[in-house]
């Protein structure tokens, strides 16, 4: 009678050995998936919604107009938006408490409207922004 | 007398290889945010003068297009219907709500102006005016 051979245990084991390049592969497409690039933009803090009016005397404060056309004025005298900024540095030499009102026309485009807040911004007057309604 | 010296092995040791790029996977997934909603197509305008977001978390997207359609969140919306969300976004946020406004070039201000309105009423008084930097 033949004896049984007995069974030759099999090895189980899970290879590993491709392990970090599979974990690679996944860095990689987390790292290519992940934007970085965060939102830009014109920070600006709008003012509370209180129905009583701040009462600022005249020479305190520089009307800043946009028309539909793109033109610019600062207190009525139109400005080149290149010129504004420089305009606004005068004017905040002078005093630095001026404030600028922003007020556009309805048919203004946004993109005259966010290049004078561009140029208020370079001129330093954050603070200084006032946007009439 | 010789004295027979041991080789030593000179190899980077790559054992702990495989749980160190895990770590970084994790950090990744982590730290990456998926952007959910998506608005309409517009074309922002540039400016110089700009800052980055702090970050995308406690931020609501408002989307303008040429025509004035708006979008709040990825949701389509009547201009005066912003303000309840703009309240219910910044209660979410604990008063830390930044409304990014993505308007187009071409938005009438008379649009923009109706937003600002809205948007005070609504308590979210942070906003920031997506932009392209001009080279």
């Amino acid at each position: 009678m033949a004896v049984l051979k007995k069974k030759k245990e099999r090895e189980a084991k899970i290879p590993d050995g491709s392990l970090a390049d599979i974990a690679f592969l996944i860095l990689i497409f987390f790292m290519v998936a992940t934007t970085i690039d965060m939102d830009k933009g014109i920070g600006l803090i709008l003012p509370p919604d209180s129905e009583e009016e701040v009462k600022l005397n005249k020479d305190m404060i520089t009307n800043v107009l946009i028309d539909p056309k793109g033109n610019v004025f600062l207190d009525g005298e139109t400005v080149d938006v290149d010129r504004v900024r420089t305009e606004v540095e005068k004017l905040l030499a002078k005093n630095p408490k001026m404030i600028f009102s922003i007020k556009a026309h309805e048919s203004a485009k946004y993109e005259d409207y966010i290049s004078v807040l561009d140029q208020l911004k370079m001129a330093k007057a954050d603070k200084n922004i006032s946007i009439a309604q | 007398m010789e004295w027979k010296r041991k080789k030593e092995s000179v190899g980077i040791p790559t054992t702990a290889m495989p749980d160190i790029v895990f770590m970084l996977i994790f950090f990744f997934m982590v730290s990456s945010v998926l952007r959910t909603a998506e608005g309409l197509p517009v074309n922002l305008p540039q400016a110089k003068e700009i800052k980055k977001l702090k970050s995308r978390v406690d931020v609501s997207y408002i989307w303008v297009n040429k025509a004035g359609m708006i979008s709040f969140d990825g949701q389509i919306v009547e201009p005066e219907n912003i303000r309840n969300l703009a309240f219910v976004a910044q209660k979410e946020a604990q008063g830390n709500l930044t409304v990014s406004l993505r308007a187009d070039v071409e938005t009438r201000y008379e649009v923009i102006d109706k937003i600002h309105h809205e948007l005070r009423k609504g308590q979210a008084f942070k906003i920031n005016y997506s932009t392209k930097s001009a080279s």
